[in-house]
């Protein structure tokens, strides 16, 4: 009888206890069991709280190149006019200029030809004989487009795709510039923006992670808690009387 | 016998096997055309899109065109990557499929004659499928998928290509 009232009120309390794991543990469960259905992983955070607690951040500082009234930037590995992004991922961005009524922008291995509004119109790689291992871009005194490479600088026809290797005693080369704080808070925003889903975020909860190491001892704890409620249970119900 | 071949390539996959401006010179017997430029309709880009199943990367092409005869360096991830592929249209049907660049690590396959030599003298049909049934192979299935949508954007291009510039064919 003695043990019994010990275990029944050392049940109730660590009931109590308990029953806040579970209201967790139940609700991100639920939800988790239904990701494709809710989108979960399509959903994305976008408390600033969060996202730096989670350390979501570009990986580097932009990259960014001024053109007369746009701007070409790499944050992370994505290329954005203005505040739009491309939809082209790469590494690095090694140049952007406007040349005939298009803007042209300078990756490692290819070209890219976007209309002012910023529609992808062209990418030119090797197979159009883009001179391999690009490393900056620029317009002559008379306009031309010139493509400074690992084999040298080379003339470039974008109309007739021909690329001819000359000497170029002066280029006005695409230099690095600045990004406007409006424009780069806004591009942050966006980076960060699918940087973390809602699904990892519901999946840290439930495993405890999302308070690091400790969360998922908190969640161990949880887990004998929930074993030693189980056998109290079932003792004090097979001791009834 | 196809069987066999996927298993002797297999650890022959990723590699440049002819360059643009080489096939393009095979195609035209050195006398390579100057390129032209051909921007895609919404129309257009909408059927692109119903073969590939995803929106076009860009939207304006080169092709190189001679008398009748187009020719198209398209590209289309298999798996992962893209495969670079050249395409020469002739009157409205396919004349030469040729597997430029493969990135990929397994399908490589496609490549070979035993593949490419399906697809000559197929054209389109009016729901934009091929009129002529290609033969798959084992382990590269989603390059074949990638080649037979290559190959119907080429023939829907050269089509696009030659009814806006009727004068053009004859020539």
């Amino acid at each position: 009888m003695k043990t019994y009232r010990f275990l029944h009120r050392w049940h109730q309390t660590l009931g109590s206890i308990a029953a806040l794991f579970v209201i967790v543990l139940v609700i991100t469960g639920l939800l988790l069991n239904h990701t494709e259905t809710l989108s979960l992983d399509q959903k994305y955070i976008g408390s600033s709280l969060l996202l730096d607690w989670y350390g979501i951040n570009p990986p580097a500082a932009p990259v960014s190149y001024a053109l007369d009234h746009q701007q070409v930037t790499l944050l992370g590995e994505s290329l954005y006019l203005n505040d739009q992004e491309i939809g082209q991922q790469t590494g690095q961005l090694l140049g952007a200029l406007e040349h005939d009524g298009s803007i042209i922008i300078a990756l490692p291995d290819e070209l890219l030809i976007l209309d002012p509004s910023g529609e992808l119109l062209e990418k030119l790689g090797d197979a159009e004989g883009v001179p391999a291992g690009i490393q900056r871009i620029g317009l002559t005194e008379d306009d031309q487009l010139v493509v400074q490479a690992t084999e040298g600088n080379f003339l470039a026809d974008l109309e007739a795709l021909s690329w001819d290797e000359a000497t170029i005693p002066a280029a006005d080369w695409a230099e690095s510039s600045s990004i406007p704080p409006d424009l780069q808070n806004k591009l942050l925003a966006h980076y960060r923006g699918k940087g973390l889903s809602l699904e990892r975020v519901l999946l840290d909860i439930h495993s405890g992670r999302f308070l690091g190491s400790f969360g998922v001892f908190l969640i161990d704890a949880a887990a004998v808690l929930f074993l030693i409620l189980a056998f109290t249970g079932l003792w004090m119900w097979s001791h009834r009387r | 016998m196809l069987l066999c071949l996927a298993f002797v390539t297999t650890g022959q996959a990723r590699g440049s096997y002819e360059t643009a401006e080489a096939f393009l010179s095979r195609t035209f017997a050195g006398e390579v055309p100057r390129p032209e430029r051909f921007k895609l309709t919404a129309d257009l880009k909408a059927r692109i899109k119903n073969i590939l199943g995803h929106n076009p990367p860009v939207s304006r092409l080169r092709y190189w065109q001679q008398g009748d005869r187009t020719a198209w360096i398209l590209n289309e991830i298999g798996k992962t990557k893209p495969i670079t592929t050249g395409l020469v249209v002739n009157k409205g049907k396919l004349e030469t499929l040729s597997v430029l660049t493969f990135r990929e690590s397994r399908g490589s396959e496609i490549r070979y004659p035993f593949f490419t030599d399906q697809f000559h003298g197929v054209g389109l049909t009016e729901d934009d499928e091929l009129d002529k049934s290609i033969d798959g192979i084992s382990g590269a299935t989603l390059s074949v998928w990638a080649m037979k949508k290559l190959a119907r954007i080429a023939i829907l291009l050269h089509q696009q290509v030659s009814s806006d510039n009727p004068g053009r064919q004859s020539g």
